[in-house]
């Protein structure tokens, strides 16, 4: 073999990339050209001019054969379009078929990667930074620090913290702030943008507090001015030197809670911060830990150490619950937006991506359905083709580039649905609380993800069944399609597996939506132990407003009593922390109950304090003994009155009246018991709840720790005016917020209408889907027994025969697949409610919903039966001398 | 493609594979076309095929060429104008 052979059989190898009609024309005549070059440049120069000339031989052939290939695809693109834009009830079904797919996945993924997988906004190296789930006492904290080699560095903080800022004799307003120990900045990695943060090394001295801004105040409250720094701006009414700018992005450790535009140093005196009030007792947890982990120290080696310091504290503390063997502390990962573990990932956002894979799911079923009965209808086309001498390979090409295109324009599609949703979520945020602004990137890689699935569907479902019709005997496509009912049940095999799958997925999808709306919507509407109807909550904040502490008292006391003898307020009442407000105090202590038989410790006990007439104001049901009156609200007062839950758990069977409670080292008596109120998110199990009167002393304590106003009126007039008119009146200076309890149940419940309007969505979005699938395959089936229908008209059969003929059989699919998905729908939501928690809470009663079972199924089979018959009536108006003409 | 060679004085070479991409294009545009018969039955040789202008080629060739002259022409007045611009 001598090496022009070897070059020239190269040659021909490679000449067939060209496509196939190129090849076949002069394929032959190309290779004998390129051989009597090459035979021409041997005579003439022998193997050397072979050299010059081969390389540039196969250059030419490999730009031709580009330039032929994308010629071809041009013309096969013209084509599909054409043929595309023929049939626009197909295509339009298709598009938006992939569109609603795609985009959901797209727009879900963006969402769950920019809020729940998103690092904290402007903290340097996210993944080792971790954080303990539930705040622990300062002391413990101090321990940890000292004691704990897990970690390069520690620190703390407490927040969010209302603080008041004025300068220049300027109005105060409310920033939230934190109070961080002076580590905080160089734990999270943040470096100033002008002057220094507080860790900075340089330790400050307790005689002159300091500040440091975040970014986004220092812009809208100081216009970005350099020289801010060394300035003394009153924070709280008390002078604060500012030390340093926080860059821009950085909005403290815990962004979802609340962004922070201020940052304290713990060592700062208590009457700049009064929150600072209870952080040396041991007993009250007050600060967050932050860690930075070393390297090579895993997050469960960091609980561990630090859960032995914790057992240790208990230890020396003589913690009730030392001999518990449940874990302390939880280790989150810090950097995270969520602070959520990555194996628990999957119960914050594992059910709705089970349903958004539902939804795409059904999507990719749809379209590989309409595929595939329009290529079952083009199987003449194919064949006929085939017989002009178009090859299979010709053919695939062509049915390769329709779907791809198909597959195109459902992306471009799926991403503006994408953007769509995305801005409606945007938009939906402001009402979350602790709402902080970040971007939602657009998230590419899902949108590539699901397209790409999308695409691979219609691909392999618009092309196999090609290539199929592409081998099969083309004397079978081309003759008419035999007299159906006889044998033309061939083809249709997968097409009924499909529809099937269609209908049961769409059964489970609105199954699954349903129980969780209707669980939802039954957890919100359970009775939440008080009234909110004409409830007002009313805060005032005389410390902050500059009062000294027995002014604020005095104050309080006054305008308590000036409310209740307004015209308009039914009562009004005092309480230092809100039992009903989503965002109030929440205090969760260890106590000990001491019964006849000993004692027993409590843990997870709510502990509130609350004033005369609390219970009568919000109309919470005292069930035996009494609620707080004025002389209990004393310093000395040693009265609980605890909740109805508190009493079954404690003293089951027995009367928790005389009981007594033991709170940090003093015993308080019961002489109450009053209903539950549920608070919080409506879904969390009701804790057993303490209420202690309040004290004097907490009347001049600032708003987080102090009192709120709680005031019943009377309907139909403007409560807010009236209400800080009377404040006014006693001090013109009162600053005075005003909120209706109706409003603080509707934010509560927000989460839970956004999944109803969510979750719905999607459901109906399946029914949509399935809906259409139907109709698809109906449609097909009259197309397909046009002929056949004529004959029956022809020989007398009823319109209704023939429409029960074309029903029946997507009527008996609808009905298998209704069957199996509500086995289905069952079963997945036993499967998840295993896995996320709040789920089973939601779903325990509405699985077993008898409208949901029965309603869900038939409402779909209403659909699917209504998608049937539409394209079905078509059979009835098909006039038999048409039909028997056709084909 | 040796002719063209010869033609252009050896400074066009038509590479084959571009000598039938350009065949096929010329083909589908309809300016030439396959001839059944031979002109010049001593150089016919079987392996080979024969093309020959069509009519609307003929047609094309003929626009082409009077197209390329006028230009030519044009160009030749400019440059004379160019030329007597410099020497005043």
């Amino acid at each position: 073999v001598t090496v022009e052979d070897a070059a020239l059989r190269l040659y021909r190898a490679l000449a067939r990339a060209f496509p196939q009609e190129f090849r076949v024309a002069y394929g032959a005549d190309l290779a004998d050209a390129t051989e009597d070059a090459m035979r021409d440049a041997m005579l003439r120069g022998g193997r050397l001019r072979l050299v010059w000339l081969v390389p540039r031989l196969f250059l030419d052939l490999a730009v031709r054969v580009a330039v032929e290939q994308v010629r071809d695809s041009a013309r096969d693109a013209r084509y599909a379009v054409r043929l595309l834009t023929r049939a626009p009830g197909f295509t339009l079904a298709a598009v938006s078929c992939l569109a609603i797919g795609i985009g959901l996945t797209a727009a879900m993924f963006g969402q769950v990667q920019s809020t729940v997988l998103a690092p904290v906004p402007g903290v340097r190296d996210p993944h080792s930074l971790v954080r303990l789930q539930a705040p622990v006492p300062f002391d413990t904290y101090e321990r940890m620090k000292a004691d704990t080699t897990a970690f390069a560095a520690q620190a703390a903080f407490l927040g969010p913290v209302p603080l008041a800022l004025s300068f220049d004799g300027g109005e105060a307003r409310r920033h939230w702030g934190q109070l961080a120990t002076p580590e905080y900045f160089d734990v999270l990695g943040v470096q100033a943008i002008v002057g220094q943060l507080f860790g900075s090394g340089k330790p400050t001295a307790d005689a002159s507090p300091v500040v440091v801004l975040g970014h986004r105040l220092w812009q809208t409250r100081f216009g970005a001015d350099r020289s801010v720094v060394g300035r003394v701006v009153q924070i709280n009414g008390q002078a604060v030197t500012v030390i340093g700018v926080a860059p821009a992005g950085f909005v403290g450790a815990s962004p979802m809670t609340a962004a922070a535009d201020l940052w304290i140093p713990t060592s700062t005196a208590i009457h700049i911060a009064p929150e600072l009030r209870q952080l040396r007792d041991p007993r009250v947890t007050t600060v967050v830990v932050l860690g930075r982990l070393m390297p090579g120290v895993s997050e469960e080696q960091a609980e561990l150490a630090l859960d032995a310091v914790v057992r240790r504290q208990e230890r020396l503390m003589g913690d009730p619950g030392r001999q518990s063997d449940e874990p302390r502390v939880r280790v989150l990962p810090g950097g995270r937006m969520f602070p959520i573990r990555t194996e628990d990932l999957p119960r914050a956002i594992g059910f709705p991506l089970v349903l958004v894979s539902l939804v795409l799911l059904m999507a990719c079923g749809n379209v590989a359905n309409l595929v595939l009965a329009r290529n079952a209808a083009r199987r003449r086309e194919m064949a006929l083709r085939l017989s002009l001498g178009a090859s299979p390979g010709r053919i695939l090409r062509q049915l390769l580039t329709e779907s791809l295109l198909l597959a195109g324009v459902g992306a471009a599609a799926g991403a503006l649905v994408a953007l769509w949703l995305l801005s409606v979520f945007e938009s939906a945020r402001p009402f979350v609380p602790g709402y902080v602004q970040y971007d939602v990137p657009f998230d590419w890689a899902a949108l590539a993800y699901s397209a790409l699935l999308a695409a691979a569907s219609t691909v392999l479902f618009g092309v196999v069944p090609g290539l199929r019709a592409g081998r099969g005997n083309i004397q079978g496509g081309l003759k008419p399609a035999p007299p159906s009912g006889l044998g033309a049940r061939h083809g249709l095999g997968l097409r009924n597996v499909l529809i099937f799958q269609q209908v049961t997925v769409s059964v489970v999808l609105v199954l699954l939506t349903g129980f969780v709306v209707v669980g939802w919507n039954r957890a919100a509407s359970v009775d939440v132990g008080f009234d909110p109807v004409n409830l007002y909550f009313m805060s005032v904040d005389p410390v902050r407003d500059g009062a000294d502490p027995d002014r604020a008292r005095d104050l309080v006391q006054r305008l308590r009593q000036r409310l209740v003898e307004t015209p308009g307020v039914v009562a009004a009442s005092v309480a230092q922390s809100v039992p009903l407000a989503m965002s109030g105090t929440e205090m969760v202590m260890s106590v000990r109950a001491d019964l006849a038989a000993g004692s027993t410790a409590l843990s997870a006990t709510r502990v509130d304090r609350v004033g005369a007439g609390f219970f009568e104001t919000i109309r919470t049901p005292v069930l035996s003994g009494r609620a707080f009156t004025r002389e209990d609200e004393r310093d000395d007062a040693r009265v609980l009155v605890v909740n109805e839950t508190m009493a079954r758990r404690t003293w089951p069977g027995a009367d928790p009246l005389g009981q007594t409670v033991s709170l940090g080292d003093q015993a308080w008596q019961i002489v109450g018991v009053v209903g539950d109120i549920r608070s919080a998110f409506p879904l969390t199990p009701t804790l057993p709840a303490i209420y202690q009167p309040v004290t004097p002393a907490a009347f001049a304590l600032p708003t987080r720790d102090g009192v709120t106003l709680t005031v019943r009126t009377l309907p139909g007039f403007d409560v807010p005016t009236v209400l800080t008119r009377e404040a006014r009146t006693l001090d013109p200076n009162l600053s005075v917020s005003v909120r209706p309890l109706s409003e603080e149940v509707e934010q509560a419940l927000f989460l839970a209408r956004t999944a109803t309007v969510l979750y719905g969505g999607m459901g109906v979005l399946g029914l949509i889907l399935a809906s259409v699938g139907l109709a698809g395959v109906t449609a097909y089936a009259v197309t397909r027994r046009t002929r056949e229908i004529g004959i029956r008209m022809a020989l007398g059969a009823r319109r209704a025969d023939v429409l029960w003929l074309v029903l029946r059989e997507g009527a008996a699919i609808a009905a298998a697949g209704t069957v199996v998905g509500v086995a289905g729908a069952l079963g997945l939501t036993y499967a998840l409610s295993s896995v996320v928690e709040a789920l089973a809470e939601t779903t325990r009663t509405s699985m077993a919903d008898p409208i949901l079972l029965i309603g869900g199924p038939a409402l779909l089979m209403l659909f699917a039966l209504l998608a049937c018959y539409l394209p079905a009536r078509r059979s009835t108006r098909i006039d038999p001398k048409t039909a028997l003409r056709a084909e | 493609m040796q002719e063209v060679l010869v033609r252009t004085g050896g400074k066009t070479r038509l590479w084959p594979a571009t000598l039938y991409g350009t065949l096929r294009r010329l083909i589908e545009e309809g300016l030439i076309e396959e001839a059944d018969t031979l002109r010049d039955v001593n150089a016919a040789d079987v392996r080979r095929r024969y093309y020959r202008l069509s009519r609307r080629g003929r047609r094309a060739l003929t626009e082409e060429i009077a197209r390329l002259e006028d230009l030519v022409r044009a160009a030749r007045v400019k440059g004379r104008a160019l030329k007597l611009g410099e020497s005043s």
